[in-house]
């Protein structure tokens, strides 16, 4: 008897047996935009109350290595059981081939743009090899639910040369058209707004992939 | 048919379900936030109300960072330390000659400016060492440099920008770190003795991960390839805690190492593999 599925657009992983459903979102984005970050910040403000454990492997030079990996519960919701799975993934270029294994079975994803002036390309960079990925698991980055975080906005009061909403969205959300949030994950900022946002989002897509 | 009465409810048992999770501040300081597509000029202040998690210090050894709470009193007109600050997060992102150059004629530059204030002098030369041992050693620095670097950085900040603050409370800071800066010392020192112990011994099985507890020794490093501060300080009286911490660490960055041994081994043998079909 089929117990578990994943559902064939969205691969969100449905066990029918325990009633649960897996939800996979993946912070994505260029090297050192702050995806970690975000994923550290939820963990330090929420861990009592999501009551879990984040799991991380770095480097040498405390980058990414592999992935961090953030799980939690978010309790029963018509009659399934809703666990949400947070994912990085290593922003340098060299590792997409680890970026690509964790694509496999997105559900969301939050797209971690880097606001600094000098980070331009490699946001566009990444965001096309985002698409290129996706498309590797005949998903695409038009239809998959996704935010875009806008990360750094902070910086701009030192001084630092930041690039103006603007030019981001038209980089980046020109054509997706993809809720966006200005954000500090240092500090907080939009954080977690980011985090309801794209779950809401993912678990509507795939409530409406069920039907 | 689509019950649409049944979808609202599912929409909001989902929004409840968040915001009893990650409710609290964050959820009043990011209302409206959310910047539609063709709204993208909505600003967005820090909420004063929701620090960085600064109580939960258990994840995150040092909560120092560049940006920190006194960011929003500052503005680039009358902040000195920009350039400096520009090129600290340079080095976050990648290190090359050009950044560090920059870096290390920044902070000589500082110090004529802050020639007669001793302790941002100290700070100054603390962050000159680091600097010093980033462009010697490159990627191979000891990670926890960099997080060193910029907590060091960020107290500096905090002792140039803070008008009122006191002597007393300044001396507090720069010897927090002092002592972290040693400690750091310390482990370059003790990495460097292990490697050294490594090349020595006749390795019984190749790359074969070995834990052990570091043994006190003298250091086999030149002192050159160590950072050097300015100022010693005599080592702080909960040095057994620090230092079975300090073990862990070591235990923790040998772990790691061997994980990226065994993966680059792995990587070889799966070329050999492919070319050999």
């Amino acid at each position: 008897m089929l117990v578990a599925f994943r559902l064939y657009f969205h691969m969100a992983f449905v066990n029918l047996k325990n009633k649960e459903i897996q939800v996979k979102i993946v912070y994505y984005g260029p090297g050192r935009g702050g995806k970690t970050t975000n994923l550290e910040y939820i963990y330090k403000k929420f861990r009592k109350r999501i009551n879990t454990e984040m799991v991380t492997v770095k480097t040498h030079g405390d980058r990414t290595l592999f992935f961090d990996f953030l799980p939690f519960d978010i309790g029963v919701i018509n009659g399934y059981d809703v666990k949400i799975q947070l994912y990085t993934v290593p922003g340098q270029v060299k590792y997409n081939a680890t970026r690509r294994l964790v694509l496999r079975g997105v559900d969301g994803i939050v797209f971690v743009a880097d606001a600094m002036a000098v980070r331009r390309e490699k946001n566009i960079l990444s965001l096309k090899n985002l698409q290129e990925n996706l498309a590797n698991y005949k998903k695409s980055i038009f239809k998959i639910p996704c935010v875009m975080q806008y990360n750094k906005v902070d910086l701009v009061e030192q001084g630092i040369p930041l690039l103006p909403v603007e030019i981001l969205e038209k980089d980046l959300n020109n054509q997706l058209k993809r809720p966006s949030f200005k954000a500090s994950a240092l500090n907080g900022t939009n954080v977690v707004m980011t985090l309801k946002k794209i779950i809401s989002m993912t678990v509507a897509s795939i409530k409406r992939d069920l039907k | 048919m689509v019950d649409t009465n049944k979808d609202d409810k599912l929409d909001l048992e989902i929004a409840k379900r968040l915001d009893d999770l990650f409710g609290e501040g964050d959820a009043s300081s990011d209302n409206n936030r959310v910047l539609k597509a063709d709204d993208p000029t909505v600003d967005e202040n820090k909420s004063p109300d929701n620090p960085p998690a600064a109580a939960d210090d258990e994840i995150v050894e040092l909560e120092d960072t560049v940006a920190n709470e006194t960011d929003a009193e500052r503005t680039p007109v009358d902040y000195p330390l920009s350039e400096l600050k520009n090129m600290v997060l340079s080095i976050d992102w990648e290190i090359t000659d050009e950044v560090l150059s920059g870096f290390l004629s920044q902070i000589n530059d500082l110090k004529n400016v802050y020639k007669n204030e001793k302790i941002i002098l100290m700070f100054l030369q603390l962050l000159g060492s680091l600097g010093e041992y980033i462009k010697t050693n490159r990627g191979n620095a000891h990670p926890k440099t960099f997080k060193i670097l910029n907590s060091v950085f960020a107290r500096l900040e905090d002792v140039v920008l803070t008008e009122d603050m006191e002597e007393l409370e300044k001396k507090k800071l720069l010897r927090a770190q002092m002592n972290k800066y040693k400690q750091l010392r310390k482990q370059v020192a003790l990495k460097k003795a292990t490697e050294g112990d490594r090349r020595q011994a006749k390795p019984i099985q190749k790359d074969k991960p070995h834990l052990r507890t570091p043994k006190k020794k003298k250091s086999v490093v030149p002192a050159s390839k160590v950072p050097t501060a300015a100022a010693e300080e005599k080592p702080s009286s909960d040095s057994i805690a620090a230092k079975s911490y300090d073990t862990m660490a070591e235990a923790v960055e040998e772990l790691k190492q061997f994980i990226h041994t065994e993966l680059s081994a792995l990587r070889q043998e799966l070329k050999i593999l492919k070319k050999s079909r």
